[in-house]
């Protein structure tokens, strides 16, 4: 079981989680972490970090048209993708943008990786490599290990 | 399709199994009864049995070698083809192939190198569409792990293989390159009819991997072709004779293996195909009962795996003639050594498997001969003990020419040095003739001749390896001995990677590691001289190789040694000489990769300095979801040990394995912060965990 989970709890501010994703211009990131909070109204850091990571998130799923994933993995995935393809240097303003363009997607969509396909798992029944019983018997009894007639008695 | 067109059916595998049989028998028998004759009064009986047995012992190992040879150069004369195995008159793709490559903390450049001149061998063979690749790591190095991340990626964008290239990690290598490949089979087995399993040292041409999947899909009742590795870039002297003596004479023993086995082979662990669904059916190995070095996870896990896969009736082929498979060898007798450590208890260990239920008998004369590949060489060593403790023993006691018992006539003490010096001059032949008829037959085909670099230098090169490898026998005698004992005695090898590109042996290491070797030379050089004068020109080459020990490793290891030897084209071998595409290729990549897999900087500086590394690496994360969580404690400790070290080199690999599992501070860290600062924020964030009662 994976207990590691994705927990953006460390209070980081919506503008370091852009940073992460290679944004490096102070208004872009200003203006995007204004968006990503907007609607949240609250003092907690922690709550506010979620809410950016979901919507960073939701917006990543739509992006790979991949409703498959939770909200964060969608936001880990997407990440490494947006990075991979330097969306922050070859389409400034794309985050968070509603109708992202075409070239844009192909190449996001491209770069998700796949480290491993689907399983479709095949039993792997382990194989007895017992001794002949003749040979298993004697090594009991030069083992000492008890022989029927011991066992009986 | 690789094979040559114009073959003939071989003899049936009965009879030539029973000719090698009653060939073997009988030259031992002859042997032994010569060696009765050498010692007819037998004065010191108990040593001479023991001297006999041991002789008989070794002699019937060197028969069926020799005559397998025979055989082998026989075949290759003949052009035999083995009737049972269907040759595809075109290629044929109907199934799906994996093709696996299992990585432990090897050299990433070599492995990716590889692992891109085959992808665009099979995209231009118009095959790739029939293959799959899986890179299945068991690195516990975690710049390995980073390493091989990166590289995956920058794999999958050079030749566009993305969902067709595939990297798993295990979070634990359980029961080692097996256990790699089990857990492959059972989370992906049924998505694929074939598996061709490589090593970290393989390479194949496009070519050989069609050939092996046409010939599966032509052979429904194979489980498993064998495709035997030629050894290709050598850089030393040691390693250069490996090479030239593999690829000189190899084809005559493997022709030799390949003409008695038949469909009742083995599997070397890699270069091979494998039918999955047979492999996962019937090829699940046990643990050996009781303790290591003998129980426990099989180690040589190959041998076992074709005597499984003949147990459940399907058929394991050898085709020598494929042709377009490689592998590096040990660039170093010290690395050698240390890989025959592994490989010894691991056929030791294959004691406990040798009479298992219901094997094939031809699967448990694999298993013997692995075996007694290793135990041949305390055998030979008791031998020559044995031999000289005699001669000592003669010397050191007055013949009774007149027995207690009555008689009419002295009793003479009788030493036979005619039949002595036959025999010996029989076992040197024995030895010699397959490695002579390797030459003549690459000495009888000017396309053959002209791989080796000309007449001159094969006939140059087969001197240099006599002697060298003459020399070099005692050494290896001596060590694979002390492995025999040390493993009997209980003692655990460990499962290290191997340096097939050493840039040398110092002397000092060497005096270290073989040191007692050249005194045990010096000692027995005086023993013998002392004791049995007489013996000491048959024992030079033993003498000499032991004393010398440490100046042979060293020269063998010098990379320098060994560029001298490829300029004046002495060991050449054919792939030297004009290398294959695939070769060329993969050579030609490595100086490309070495900038994506890093020059040994710590995991975390590296990720800290690459953003789109650190975001793929959180990115691979999620996808493991099979793995069991790092232990709170492991991460409080990883995270003060940095927290408060101040750098990330006072991290242990342990620590920096935890840490980058570890989420909450790699996601501080793709904020920005650099590995320390990220390792003081997850604190504060998260208070340590109280100290344990």
């Amino acid at each position: 079981m994976d207990d590691v989970t994705f927990t953006p709890d460390l209070g980081l501010a919506a503008p370091q989680l852009l940073n992460s994703l290679g944004i490096r211009d102070a208004a872009e990131i200003d203006r995007l972490a204004r968006q990503l909070i907007a609607s949240t109204a609250s003092e907690d850091a922690d709550l506010v970090n979620n809410v950016a990571v979901t919507r960073l998130g939701e917006w990543f799923a739509r992006c790979l048209q991949r409703d498959d994933l939770s909200a964060e993995q969608a936001f880990v995935i997407g990440r490494a993708a947006f990075v991979a393809v330097d969306g922050a240097g070859r389409w400034p303003g794309v985050l968070l943008s509603e109708a992202p363009p075409a070239d844009f997607l192909g190449d996001i969509v491209g770069m998700v990786i796949q480290p491993c396909p689907p399983s479709l798992p095949a039993v792997m029944p382990t194989q007895n490599l017992d001794n002949h019983s003749a040979l298993a018997w004697v090594v009991r009894v030069l083992r000492g290990s008890p022989t029927r007639e011991t066992r009986a008695a | 399709m690789p094979f040559d067109g114009d073959v003939r059916r071989s003899p049936a595998p009965t009879a030539i199994r029973l000719t090698l049989l009653v060939l073997t028998l009988a030259t031992t028998f002859a042997a032994g009864l010569r060696f009765l004759h050498i010692f007819e009064d037998l004065r010191a009986e108990p040593l001479e049995l023991a001297l006999l047995m041991l002789f008989v012992i070794s002699f019937s190992w060197l028969a069926l070698s020799f005559w397998s040879a025979i055989g082998g150069y026989l075949s290759l004369l003949s052009r035999w083809r083995a009737p049972g195995l269907t040759i595809p008159a075109a290629p044929s793709l109907n199934g799906r192939t994996a093709i696996l490559m299992p990585i432990y903390n090897e050299d990433p450049t070599r492995v990716f190198a590889a692992l891109q001149a085959m992808y665009e061998g099979l995209t231009a063979a118009g095959a790739i569409e029939a293959f799959e690749l899986f890179i299945l790591s068991d690195s516990n190095e975690p710049d390995s792990w980073i390493a091989e991340e990166a590289a995956w990626t920058e794999l999958c964008r050079r030749v566009h293989g993305q969902g067709r290239i595939f990297y798993r990690k295990r979070r634990r290598n359980t029961a080692y390159k097996s256990g790699n490949i089990a857990d492959f089979c059972r989370r992906w087995g049924r998505r694929y009819d074939y598996m061709i399993v490589l090593d970290a040292d393989s390479l194949m041409t496009a070519d050989a991997l069609i050939a092996l999947a046409s010939l599966m899909e032509a052979n429904p009742a194979v489980g498993l072709i064998q495709a035997p590795p030629t050894i290709v870039n050598a850089s030393t002297l040691f390693g250069r004779l490996q090479q030239f003596a593999s690829r000189l004479y190899g084809p005559v023993f493997a022709a030799g293996t390949a003409l008695w086995q038949q469909g009742d082979g083995n599997y070397w662990g890699h270069n091979a195909i494998i039918r999955v669904a047979a492999f996962a059916a019937h090829c699940g190995l046990p643990e050996l009962p009781g303790g290591k070095p003998f129980g426990g996870h099989i180690m040589s896990h190959d041998f076992v795996e074709a005597a499984l896969l003949r147990r459940a009736g399907w058929r394991v082929w050898m085709v020598p003639d494929l042709g377009g498979s490689y592998e590096e060898t040990p660039p170093t007798l010290i690395d050698h050594a240390k890989r025959d450590r592994r490989w010894c208890q691991g056929n030791l260990q294959h004691m406990r498997v040798l009479l298992a239920r219901k094997l094939h008998p031809m699967s448990r004369l694999h298993l013997l001969m692995g075996i007694m590949s290793y135990l041949a060489s305390p055998i030979w060593l008791a031998f020559l003990a044995v031999g000289i403790a005699l001669f000592a023993w003669r010397i050191g006691h007055h013949p009774v020419y007149f027995p207690a018992y009555e008689t009419l006539f002295p009793q003479w003490p009788r030493f036979d040095r005619q039949v002595a010096i036959g025999l010996a001059i029989i076992v040197l032949s024995m030895l010699l003739l397959p490695r002579l008829l390797g030459c003549v037959f690459a000495l009888t085909s000017s396309s053959r001749r002209l791989g080796y670099g000309g007449t001159a230098r094969l006939i140059g090169g087969f001197l240099t390896e006599l002697s060298i490898s003459t020399l070099i026998a005692p050494i290896l005698m001596l060590l694979q001995s002390g492995f025999v004992f040390s493993i009997m005695a209980g003692r655990v090898g460990g499962w290290r990677s191997q340096d097939r590109h050493s840039g040398g042996i110092a002397w000092t290491e060497a005096w270290r590691l073989l040191g007692w070797h050249s005194l045990a030379g010096v000692a027995l050089t005086v023993l013998v001289a002392h004791t049995a004068p007489a013996l000491i020109w048959w024992l030079v080459p033993l003498l000499a190789g032991l004393t010398l020990a440490v100046p042979i490793v060293v020269a063998t290891s010098n990379p320098r040694l060994g560029a001298g030897a490829a300029a004046l084209g002495l060991l050449a071998t054919p792939e030297e000489t004009d290398p294959p595409t695939v070769l060329r290729r993969a050579r030609d990549l490595r100086l490309s990769w070495q900038p994506v897999v890093g020059a040994g900087e710590h995991a975390l500086d590296r990720l800290a300095a690459d953003h789109r590394l650190l975001a793929l690496h959180l990115a691979m994360l999620t996808h493991h979801s099979d793995w069991d969580a790092i232990d709170a404690e492991s991460l409080d400790h990883a995270r003060a040990a940095l927290a408060d070290g101040g750098d990330t080199t006072v991290l242990s690999r342990d620590a920096t394995t935890a840490l980058l599992f570890d989420r909450p501070f790699l996601e501080a860290m793709a904020a920005g912060a650099d590995p320390v600062a990220a390792a003081r924020a997850v604190r504060q964030a998260e208070p340590a965990l109280p100290a344990a009662a």
